[in-house]
């Protein structure tokens, strides 16, 4: 094949209403555009309607998407990089949609905020606090890092409202949590919904120290993105939030590399693998979490909450409240009798070891 | 920072792509066979493409986009035969009609795939019902729809497949008029790694040619007996959402042989002997329609739960036509499932 057959031709395949090249203003305006491998810094994408295809190996700092029904293709191994409020992908628009190619990295560097602040998010690789987006990624070779949480729906007045993250492998990063309520995942607005997502990374941190990342609130949480408020404490709001067939490892020998175990130090709170303080009417359907003996809970401190067919290999508890169901899930021990619990295994024992997990 | 990437449009070219990092178009056309090595490139493979070689991804992390109208028609293969840690990451999205099957002459003497997927982290999503991967059936010979981590002499990846999503899309193995073949699966999941944790998402499938139960089988229609039309084996997968509905008799629809397994949602009938068969610990099967096994005989039971299974749950699903489930577990819990005549 000759060095011609190779030979630039943007617009043959797709045709796209302008091309950039490394180092150019990426367009923000409606229409469908192609972004080609470069460098862009910060974005602000605040018109409606703007549908761009990014190549492979394009980087960014941060990019919020202000406008509405944007649609963002980003290719393989893109990277956002960022130690910005807000999210280094902020989506603050209704109805957009952002794909990630395989391998990609979106990470916030920074530090997060103190417990029970109300930013919009400091320490988040992903805030979306607008309406109906989705956020999604080609599988779990995406990975998604932040010190407070990897990504999250959020807003203050509760107006981010059914927005869906899937496919997404989130954790937070090493030696630098916080006290606030660090988490891979935050339903923290209505009607949240994470689909397949990982968490695959336990113990932010070899330090293992509460204030240097320790403090894992849990792998997915529900509810207020700080601290354990209560829903309506203006601190977000995860009602009617779900977790399908979603999957963490806070095993101690996750074969992702977490370094140790959990901490087990005075800190309440820091060993769940879905809490949810501040989630009323949710749900957590089909979802596998692997602990390797290490304590990873499953609470739903909230009224009318829905547990269904999930396996927890864990030797701490499941809790609920009264209104609660919880059936057709395999755990160890309920540590109530509240609400229905029926057909579940809750074995009082360990069950089968997995031999390499 | 590199150049900036390229648009190649591959008019006709098959052969060996090593590009990383470009976007490349196979144009409209007929093409032989065609493997692509390199890394991180946006793919696209433009509606009417024909792929008459076998068409193989053992790069890693390329995000490949097929548009209407595309056959694969010797087979595809994502990663390597023997290694899942090859073709690592790949997206494979389906945007409309595509069509991937395998040719009969080509067959070697032990297992067929249409579509193997070995390569860690794959995702291959389908289009729906337009989407279909299918295989004919031929003499003395294993035909497999599709595998994920199986190499072409029947035996399994030795360090399991791990991480893959499969969803969308119709799988089946049909019978060629003439033989049925040794063996068929329209989907088998890694062997060998029952007790290893592969985290699979298996959802929103069909399995079979989705038609109505017929004793006489011909040419075109789910083949019979022998193995089954799914089977299960890897650790800790989730199988949410299907819909198997396979013609034939003989043969378990669906085998769930991986511990940790979560069979949730999902539409089970029309199948030989049982509608499923449950060998492995710990798993939960809820919410499943599972009925309608040999004939919609009332004297196989549409699950079957091993005697060497501890610790399942079996709960909340409609079995039928006999009215009880063949439970051989200890420590489990089997109950809450509306059994009998339908």
């Amino acid at each position: 094949m000759s060095d011609n057959f190779f030979g630039n031709a943007p617009n043959h395949a797709m045709p796209y209403d302008s091309v950039t090249y490394n180092g150019g203003t990426v367009p923000v305006t409606a229409g469908y555009h192609l972004v080609k491998r470069g460098s862009y810094g910060s974005i602000d994408f605040n018109t409606d309607k703007c549908v761009v295809d990014f190549d492979a190996g394009c980087t960014f700092t941060n990019i919020e998407i202000s406008g509405d029904q944007i649609v963002l293709n980003f290719g393989p191994k893109t990277t956002l990089l960022a130690n910005v409020g807000g999210g280094t992908l902020a989506i603050t628009g209704d109805r957009n949609y952002v794909y990630f190619g395989p391998d990609s990295s979106i990470k916030d560097n920074g530090v997060p905020n103190a417990r029970n602040d109300q930013p919009d998010g400091n320490g988040m690789a992903v805030s979306v606090r607008g309406k109906y987006n989705t956020v999604e990624a080609a599988n779990w070779t995406t990975l998604f890092e932040g010190p407070h949480s990897a990504a999250a729906a959020y807003k203050n007045d509760g107006s981010a409202i059914h927005n869906t993250f899937k496919y997404l492998k989130g954790r937070n990063n090493a030696n630098n949590g916080s006290y606030v309520s660090t988490a891979s995942f935050h339903a923290s607005a209505p009607h949240t919904t994470f689909y397949n997502c990982l968490s695959d990374y336990a113990s932010p941190g070899a330090t293992n120290a509460e204030n240097a990342g320790g403090y894992k609130h849990g792998s997915f949480k529900l509810g207020p993105i700080a601290g354990t408020g209560s829903p309506s404490n203006g601190n977000g709001n995860g009602y009617g939030s779900k977790v399908l067939y979603c999957y963490a490892d806070m095993s101690g020998n996750s074969p992702y590399g977490s370094s140790s175990n959990l901490p087990t130090g005075s800190s309440a709170n820091n060993n769940f693998g879905v809490i949810n303080y501040g989630a009323q009417h949710s749900q957590v359907i089909g979802t596998y979490l692997d602990s390797d003996g290490e304590t990873a809970s499953l609470g739903m401190y909230e009224p009318s909450t829905l547990i269904y067919g999930c396996i927890w290999d864990s030797p701490s508890n499941m809790s609920q409240e009264t209104t609660g169901t919880c059936v057709a899930s395999i755990f160890k021990d309920p540590s109530n009798s509240n609400g229905t619990q029926e057909n579940n295994i809750a074995i009082g024992g360990s069950i089968t070891a997995l031999t390499n997990d | 920072m590199p150049k900036y990437s390229q648009t190649i449009n591959l008019e006709g070219h098959s052969g060996i792509h090593s590009e990383e990092y470009e976007r490349i178009v196979f144009t409209r056309g007929n093409y032989t066979a065609v493997e692509i090595t390199g890394d991180y490139n946006v793919i696209i493979i433009n509606a009417g493409c024909r792929f008459d070689g076998r068409f193989i991804v053992s790069g890693n992390y390329n995000k490949i986009t097929i548009h209407n109208d595309v056959n694969f028609n010797n087979g595809i293969l994502i990663g390597a035969d023997t290694d899942a840690s090859v073709g690592v990451g790949n997206h494979i999205k389906c945007l409309g009609k595509t069509f991937v099957t395998r040719d009969p002459n080509d067959y070697n003497d032990h297992s067929n795939y249409a579509l193997q997927i070995n390569g860690n982290y794959t995702h291959w999503e389908g289009s729906g019902m337009n989407t279909k991967v299918a295989l004919q059936t031929a003499s003395s010979k294993r035909t497999y729809a599709c595998v994920i981590g199986r190499q072409a002499d029947g035996d399994a990846v030795s360090a399991p497949t791990k991480w893959c999503i499969l969803e969308k899309t119709n799988f089946m193995v049909l019978y060629d008029g003439s033989s049925h073949g040794a063996g068929k699966y329209a989907l088998l999941v890694s062997g060998s790694a029952s007790d290893i944790a592969c985290g699979h998402l298996i959802a929103g499938n069909w399995f079979g040619s989705l038609g109505e139960y017929d004793t006489s089988v011909s040419a075109g229609q789910d083949t019979t007996g022998g193995g089954g039309m799914v089977e299960l084996n890897a650790g800790t997968t989730r199988f949410v959402e299907n819909h198997i509905q396979p013609v034939y008799t003989g043969g378990i629809n669906l085998g769930v042989y991986g511990k940790r397994n979560i069979v949730l949602f999902n539409h089970v009938a029309h199948g030989g002997s049982y509608g499923l068969q449950l060998y492995q610990d710990n798993c939960v099967v809820s919410g499943n329609l599972i009925y309608w096994n040999d004939a919609k005989s009332s004297s196989t039971s549409s699950m079957n739960i091993g005697s060497g299974v501890d610790r399942a749950v079996v709960a909340g699903n409609r079995g039928g036509n006999r009215a009880s489930i063949t439970d051989n577990s200890t420590n489990s819990s089997v109950s809450n499932n509306e059994l009998g005549a339908l």
